[in-house]
């Protein structure tokens, strides 16, 4: 069983304005659970908030393990870490799986992030302070976390990126997350067809709207045609749309989740709160 | 001069409903004078004044950064007028010690943390270090910065125009032990500087129209060594240099609305009408 809970669905950056609130600002982060471990994809600015739900869970007392799968390293996807209270806590375990770009390793451009230029939060990956926080470059493309089988593929994002998309299994549940792709051409598909497979539910990139798209082909990401495109494709159980252009406010997505309420395919859009069960009834 | 708040949160940005009121993005403050907006700091507010700046057709942009931790710089890749043509961005700061300004910057702004690397966007993009304690002219706006008391190299600004001035110190901790500390070993000279430092937010402060200040914690939260002051620290300084105002700043994440309506209250019966105490609130313009 995967329970999955929504800490942030805002791409590029945090959005504090009134307008995007039901869908939220923060930047991606979505906790997943299974009976026996948490799991947490990418370390946007949700991940402040998800680090305090933790504190009232073990993770006060150093008794916290969770492993995070960084997709990449645009900042977007990793500005949470320095304010993700749980990692200061001594007793507390971390691993943060990912990839570094070639030029750097993954532990590299962490710390850099921690670099006390930038950062006035004590540097926590050094064993002497905080949680004990281990990062784990993923060499091997498939690896297991307790009882969830993780398979993770490269997707064309931009270039530079290195960027990973995730499945997760465990028992009959699974669930894809890719949230940022662009499929410039047929040959990029192929990764997110493998990760979405039969999925119950796929969190995919819709930072465009198809209307949006032409003029910013290129720049790394989706439509939210793309994505259902792809759901369709692999035969994903149900699409959420995510990485929510910043300009993009709420009555913007609803509309984007009405274009496509004739086709009978489940598409919703990714807000921030939400949670799922997947694989409950087996 | 006319001062507008883009952004007056601490920390990182803050996005629930609830702390909305006051706002959520992270520091950033206009400056206005003589139709040319100067800019303190390149938090995520950066963003939505970049765009009213392009509206405008402002091309000659200034940015007083007050030191390069995250909050204070993370909104600069979404600065609009970077990915301008025939626009000319200068940001300022105090001498670096290590590495450049520049150098800090391009750190942030490269692949693999942000797809535009600053070396390919449109504007002419200038980085200058000032000595501590020296008054530079920036349009019609006399402008001072001197180090303050946090962590890595911050500076707080006094701007000056006509007879008004106003001072920025942010982020500092006032009143808190010296915490440049770890850059030399503990020394007998440790009081002294720690007074100097306490002076130079003295000097940018003194009789401003109005001190915005890093009140980030209450009394009962002061954490030391964050580099950060509590409201009462704030003033206390505004009392020791006689200023007209205190803008609480640099809200922490969390203290939503209906907190900082009561705290602005609360410090407004305890200034006991000696000046005004006004929680900095985002789109809040004040003119002087
Ligand atoms: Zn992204
Ligand atoms: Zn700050
Ligand atoms: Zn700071």
């Amino acid at each position: 069983m995967l329970r999955v809970k929504l800490w942030g669905t805002r791409g590029t950056v945090s959005t504090p304005v009134a307008g995007n609130a039901r869908y939220g600002g923060n930047t991606p982060c979505v906790e997943v659970r299974t009976d026996d471990d948490v799991l947490i994809l990418d370390a946007g600015i949700g991940l402040h908030w998800l680090g305090e739900s933790l504190l009232a869970d073990g993770f006060s007392r150093g008794e916290g393990c969770a492993h995070i799968l960084v997709s990449h390293t645009h900042w977007a996807h990793i500005q949470g870490i320095p304010f993700c209270n749980p990692m200061l806590v001594a007793g507390n375990r971390f691993t943060i799986y990912g990839r570094g770009d070639g030029d750097n390793s993954l532990e590299g451009l962490l710390l850099g992030q921690m670099d006390s230029a930038f950062c006035p939060v004590p540097n926590f990956f050094d064993d002497r302070i905080g949680a004990g926080i281990t990062i784990s470059e993923i060499e091997a493309l498939e690896f297991d976390i307790g009882g969830t089988h993780v398979i993770a593929r490269l997707v064309h994002h931009v270039s530079g990126a290195v960027c990973l998309g995730y499945r997760l299994e465990n028992g009959s549940a699974s669930l894809a997350y890719i949230p940022d792709v662009e499929y410039l051409e047929e040959d990029h598909r192929g990764p997110s067809l493998e990760l979405a497979a039969g999925v119950d539910l796929l969190i995919h990139d819709a930072h465009h709207t198809a209307a949006e798209y032409a003029p910013h082909r290129g720049c790394g990401h989706s439509s939210d045609q793309d994505a259902v495109d792809l759901a369709l494709g692999a035969g994903a159980g149900k699409v959420l749309l995510f990485h929510h252009h910043p300009d993009r406010d709420d009555d913007g997505i609803d509309a984007v989740v009405t274009s496509h309420r004739n086709g009978d395919f489940p598409v919703e859009a990714a807000r921030e709160g939400e949670d799922y069960v997947l694989g409950a009834d087996s | 001069m006319k001062m507008t708040f883009w952004g007056v949160r601490g920390s990182f940005p803050v996005t629930a409903p609830l702390q909305l009121g006051y706002g959520g993005n992270t520091p950033c403050l206009g400056v206005e004078a003589n139709g040319q907006t100067v800019i303190i700091d390149a938090g995520t507010g950066i963003r939505a004044l970049g765009r009213a700046i392009v509206d405008r057709g402002q091309r000659e942009i200034d940015i007083l950064l007050s030191h390069t931790h995250w909050d204070h710089i993370h909104g600069f890749p979404h600065f609009d007028p970077l990915y301008r043509d025939n626009t000319r961005i200068t940001v300022h700061s105090l001498k670096h010690e290590g590495r450049s300004l520049a150098k800090i910057f391009r750190e942030q702004q490269r692949s693999p943390f942000f797809p535009v690397s600053l070396d390919d966007v449109k504007a002419d993009v200038q980085f200058v270090e000032h000595e501590d304690g020296e008054t530079f002219c920036v349009g019609s706006i006399a402008v001072t910065s001197r180090r303050l008391n946090h962590p890595g190299v911050a500076g707080g600004y006094r701007l000056e125009h006509g007879n008004s001035a106003v001072a920025y110190v942010c982020d500092a901790d006032l009143y808190g032990p010296l915490l440049l500390a770890h850059e030399l070993p503990a020394s007998s000279t440790d009081d002294l500087r720690l007074q100097e430092l306490r002076n130079r937010a003295r000097d940018l402060a003194h009789r401003a129209d109005w001190v915005v200040c890093d009140t980030f914690f209450l009394p009962d939260e002061y954490v030391p060594d964050w580099g950060h002051s509590s409201i009462d620290d704030g003033l206390q300084l505004a009392r020791e240099v006689d200023a007209h105002g205190l803008l609480l700043f640099h809200h922490r994440p969390g203290r939503d609305d209906t907190e900082l309506d009561s705290l602005q209250r609360r410090y407004q019966d305890e200034a006991g009408g000696e000046f005004d105490v006004l929680a900095s609130k985002e789109g809040l313009e004040i003119s002087l």
